[in-house]
């Protein structure tokens, strides 16, 4: 008898929770389909009324778009080219680290290892102030090279890699390595590497979608439309002043969003399990 | 879960050293340089620079700096704007955590239960996640035309269902604007902790569980009892992490209303960003305010941090 | 003064061998459009060591030039370019929106890497840099606008405190009333300029108006879109700017808009969307709103390019007439100015003569653009000739012509973009309800306070 009834109450919840979970995961979807199907709708149909139906104005959109310079591909190679060198600079250099932090005693490393661990709570707006002020006298305004290579010192990544390596290294191989001969550099690039793989690729993920994203940075530092990156002109869509195209503003929006979604469904697996793995937050 | 982890290191250390490697220490310099030199350059200066410049009275085009003394940090717990902004900043971080972790609670314990087991967890957990990698500039705008007054798809759908009479102007009213921007930063990232915390989850020993439940425990029992005392460390990681973030927040309120209606979702980044680069330009005010917002939050993380190992401690005595 | 510098510039012509200077001393050429880059290029190159004052030369291969809307950008591909094919260098386009501008602008200025040799400056900002050290003195590279050309208050904007001239502009701005005339005969009952003309010709008037257009059309048309189109009017007719002698100042036009505004809004008489939203646009080709306060470029850019509606294909076009309305105002404007320091000061020159004074890209710009013109001279010639279909035959040219020697300037200052921003704000918190007068006002002053803590108050 317990059991039956406890039967039905399961029956009930498992209802229930699978219709919470419908519904957050159409909250998750809801916004993306608007905006997909927005953007094959003419601005005045989107003003006359709201739709769950593509329509077929996006080659008319399109045009508006390019035809207001939104040179998307532009963007795109541009956003491409920092967060690819961002994203290899950061592991490339992380891994360095943490790899020098956990296999060499020398002085120090534990003071380093603490001010890594506090760096991490610090928000990084802190020291945007002194950050642009430094950029501006050094002349390096709308350039790349303050947008990458401060990505050399990554301290959550650091922090994820030592981690991962204390769990994972065994540091006999280090000896056996020095005895067969082998360079400090060489192990590290033949040993530790290898080891540390599914560590960078998850890194490295959220590296390249962080940079990928970024947007007060550039929008400090850069000036020339050319060198725009894609989330700022998406933020140019808005801008625009003597017409609202909402078809061309929807299209641009799912313009880049669609790349992302796509690499991300590709790569989910490994992302949503290096989000269990690490929880680390951009 | 610091603590143990350094204890991990101080006995491999021990170790490594009763094995002679001291000639290759040196080497640990050459590993850590370039790391050591980019996080001088590009973060302790900076963070120094600014701690000047909030002595300073830097702004505009000027280049030569005066030094005021503490002026800029009478001058900035005074400033109303100032207090707004960081008021804001807690109100809008607030009202998207509380929902956000207690959904991602709910939903972890129904993903981890092993009893009633639900289908299609990676599918969930996927488009949880989506919104997360998703541009915010991109997201911002989305919503900004999803609630636009008076026919966005939002006032559209509300009157259709009659819920609303006649649109309503989301960004003219402060408790919605902030609520929207609360919502989308919810909406970004309870799939992230959801996913943290399940994670978390699985790692408990499976045989606590098993105990519990041959002693009779209900799920929610074994959730109040067991789950959520050994999840602490991962809640109080994902707080500390969302309240960094959360102080920071930035593209989200900056595009959808650039702060309006009457500053209501003007954040603390927000307000530095508008100090250093619109009216005056001050510098010194943007940088006053940077440093009062990194003392805020050392405090807190120190304040959570001792919470933390007082529980810790408790856990392990018990 | 110009014999001075017509003097010191023969003297660097001999010195340099070259004929460089040629074009400085006949400003609007008429006519010969660029008529001699192509021997300065090669020669003055090395000879020339130190700057300013000398004649103007090119040092560098590229003019860059900056500004904020699309306007600049066609002059010199679409005009510019095509009367000078064969400059010797590239010119370089960069549009940054409006409201980064300054903050793109200035680090640049600061620094001088990767900044401008011409850049253009709106009315809301254009002080800032006239009174700054960034700007050059046109008159020492040989611009030297006479009495019948540029329309005086577009050069007072941009001579500085000392007297020197910083900028040059072809646009004067005075702003008008746009109305619908189907909709004024259905509510106001007449539809004629001069009818309209009688019911709006001032602010008590406009509000009666407002409620007669509402209370007769059941509330389906309102006389204004949104306060926002009030702003404009009413900042315009101050006696003092923002700021005076450093210190802040409001004056009592500002309140008197707070007024008002809150009287429109409290009584729902106006279309509730914002300036620049979707919804604003959008009742340019439908029936919800009668009219909109815009300036001359406001007809060909704003509601000309609105007013098709795409729902039914109808086009309000041949619907619109103009007035001054209730008061006369004037709205933006674009000026532009070389950079202190620029390495191109011949094709900078070259390229603001153009813009500014030569009458025959003027001329051409003005039939194809509708644009009005600052030049006196050649608005006097081509003003008899328009009847702008658009506004059912209207010859909206001789109209602003009439208006534009009134406007007076002087009320602006360099802070006028981010003040307006807090004003407008402060405006439809208060007009909404959301806050009772005192407050407002004290909430407008604490946010410039906060935004230029440097003024007195």
């Amino acid at each position: 008898m317990k059991s039956t009834r406890l039967g039905k109450y399961h029956h009930l919840t498992i209802v229930i929770k699978y219709g919470v979970c419908a519904l957050l995961l159409i909250l998750s979807i809801l916004p993306f389909w608007i905006l997909i199907v927005n953007a094959t709708r003419s601005t005045e149909q989107i003003q006359q009324g709201f739709s769950m139906v593509p329509s077929i104005y996006m080659g008319y959109n399109y045009d508006i778009l390019t035809s207001k310079g939104f040179n998307i591909i532009r963007g795109f190679s541009n956003s491409l080219s920092i967060s690819v060198s961002v994203t290899f600079l950061c592991l490339y250099f992380s891994a360095l680290t943490a790899y020098g932090l956990v296999i060499y005693d020398f002085k120090g490393r534990k003071f380093i290892f603490a001010l890594i661990a506090f760096i991490l709570m610090v928000p990084a707006q802190i020291s945007f102030i002194g950050f642009y002020q430094m950029v501006l006298r050094v002349g390096l305004t709308d350039n790349y090279i303050p947008l990458i290579f401060p990505a050399i010192a990554s301290p959550a990544t650091v922090f994820f890699l030592r981690q991962y390596l204390l769990a994972t290294f065994p540091k006999d191989l280090v000896a056996a390595a020095r005895i067969d001969g082998a360079n400090e550099m060489k192990t590290f690039h033949r040993i530790a590497m290898p080891i540390l793989k599914p560590a960078l690729a998850t890194m490295g993920i959220f590296t390249f979608v962080g940079s990928w994203n970024n947007f007060l940075t550039p929008l400090m530092l850069i000036s020339t439309q050319e060198k725009y990156t894609l989330p700022m002109l998406v933020q140019l869509l808005k801008a625009d002043i003597y017409r609202t195209e909402l078809g061309g503003i929807y299209l641009g929006v799912t313009m880049t969003i669609i790349p992302l979604l796509i690499i991300y469904l590709i790569l989910s697996k490994y992302i949503i399990a290096g989000v269990a793995l690490g929880g680390v937050k951009e | 879960m610091n603590q143990e982890n350094n204890v991990g290191v101080l006995r491999i250390k021990k170790t490594s050293k009763r094995m002679g490697k001291a000639k290759y220490s040196k080497y640990g310099y050459f590993f850590v340089a370039p790391f050591i030199i980019a996080f001088i350059l590009f973060q302790l200066y900076p963070i120094i620079y600014t701690f000047v410049l909030s002595f300073t009275d830097l702004a505009g085009w000027e280049t030569k700096l005066d030094f005021v003394g503490v002026k800029n940090y009478v001058a900035i717990v005074k400033n109303s704007h100032f207090i707004r902004a960081l008021q804001n900043t807690w109100i809008i971080w607030v009202i998207n955590f509380v929902p956000q972790i207690a959904i991602a609670l709910m939903l972890a314990k129904w993903f981890t239960d092993t009893r009633i087991k639900l289908k299609g967890a990676g599918l969930f957990k996927t488009t949880f996640y989506m919104p997360n990698i998703i541009t915010a500039a991109s997201v911002a705008i989305l919503f900004y035309t999803l609630f636009s007054y008076p026919v966005g798809p939002v006032n559209q759908i509300l009157m259709k269902l009659n819920v609303l009479a006649e649109p309503f102007d989301f960004f003219r009213s402060k408790t919605g604007t902030r609520l929207i921007v609360a919502f989308i930063q919810f909406w970004m990232w309870y799939g992230s902790t959801f996913i943290v915390i399940s994670a978390g989850i699985l790692g408990i020993n499976p045989s606590l569980f098993e105990a519990a439940r041959i002693d009779g425990a209900s799920s929610w029992q074994i959730f109040k009892k067991i789950t959520l005392p050994l999840l602490r460390p991962i809640t109080l990681y994902v707080l500390i992490t969302s309240l960094v973030g959360g102080m920071q927040m930035f593209d989200i309120p900056f595009l959808l209303t650039n702060g309006a209606p009457d500053f209501a979702v003007e954040t603390l980044t927000m307000y530095i960003y508008k100090q250093a680069f619109t009216g005056n330009r001050n510098f010194y005010v943007a940088a006053t305010a940077s440093i009062v917002l990194l003392v805020i939050v050392l405090l807190i993380s120190l304040v959570i941090f001792k919470f933390m190992n007082r529980h810790n401690k408790e856990g392990v005595n018990k | 003064m110009k014999k001075i510098l017509s003097i010191l510039m023969v003297l660097t012509m001999v010195f340099s061998l070259a004929a460089c200077g040629a074009k400085d001393t006949e400003p609007s050429g008429g006519g010969k459009t660029g008529n001699d880059k192509a021997g300065s290029d090669t020669t003055g190159k090395d000879t020339e060591t130190s700057e300013p004052s000398g004649p103007a030369e090119n040092k560098g291969k590229k003019l860059v030039v900056w500004t904020f809307t699309d306007e600049i950008e066609k002059m010199i591909n679409e005009y510019y370019l095509r009367h000078n094919p064969d400059l010797g260098y590239e010119i370089e386009i960069v549009v940054i929106p409006n409201d980064q501008y300054q903050q793109k602008l200035d680090p640049v200025l600061g620094s001088g890497k990767s900044a401008p040799d011409v850049f253009a400056l709106e009315a809301a900002f254009v002080k800032k840099y006239v009174n700054s050290d960034f700007t050059k003195d046109l008159k020492t590279l040989g611009i030297a606008p006479k009495a019948d050309e540029t329309l005086q208050y577009v050069l007072d904007t941009v001579t500085d405190e000392s007297g020197s001239l910083k900028g040059m502009s072809w646009q004067a701005t005075p702003g008008a009333f746009f109305y619908r005339r189907s909709l004024a005969k259905k509510y106001l009952g007449v539809s004629e300029p001069e009818e309209v003309q009688g019911l709006l010709s001032d602010f008590d008037q406009f509000y009666e108006a407002a409620k007669t257009v509402n209370d007769k059309s059941g509330g389906e048309t309102k006389l204004v879109s949104s306060l926002g189109d009030l702003q404009n009017v009413f900042l315009a007719s101050r006696e003092n700017g923002w700021v005076v002698d450093n210190k802040f100042v409001i004056d009592p036009k500002a309140e008197e808009l707070l007024e008002i505004g809150k009287k429109l809004e409290s009584e729902g008489l106006t279309n509730q969307a914002e300036q620049w939203t979707e919804s604003w646009f959008a009742s340019m080709s439908n029936d919800q709103v009668m009219g909109y306060f815009l300036p001359t470029w406001g007809l060909h850019y704003v509601l000309k390019s609105n007013a098709v509606n795409a729902n039914t294909g109808e086009s309000t076009s041949g619907d619109w007439g103009m007035i001054q309305g209730p008061s006369p105002y004037f709205w933006g404007g674009t000026w532009l100015t070389v950079r202190e320091g620029t390495k191109m000061e011949k094709a900078a020159v070259d390229l603001i003569n153009y813009i500014a004074l030569n009458k025959d890209f003027l001329t051409e710009y003005a039939k194809n653009s509708g644009d009005f013109l600052a030049h006196q001279s050649v608005v006097e010639s081509i003003k008899d000739s328009y009847s702008e279909e658009f506004l059912a035959g209207q010859n909206h040219y001789a109209k602003f012509a009439e208006m534009a020697p009134s406007i007076d300037a002087s009320i602006l200052t360099g802070s006028d973009l981010d003040i307006n921003n807090l004003f407008a704000e402060q405006l439809t918190a208060y007009s909404k309800g959301e806050k009772d007068k005192e407050t407002a006002l004290a909430d407008f002053k604490a946010g410039v306070q906060s935004a230029f803590p440097n003024l007195d108050y």
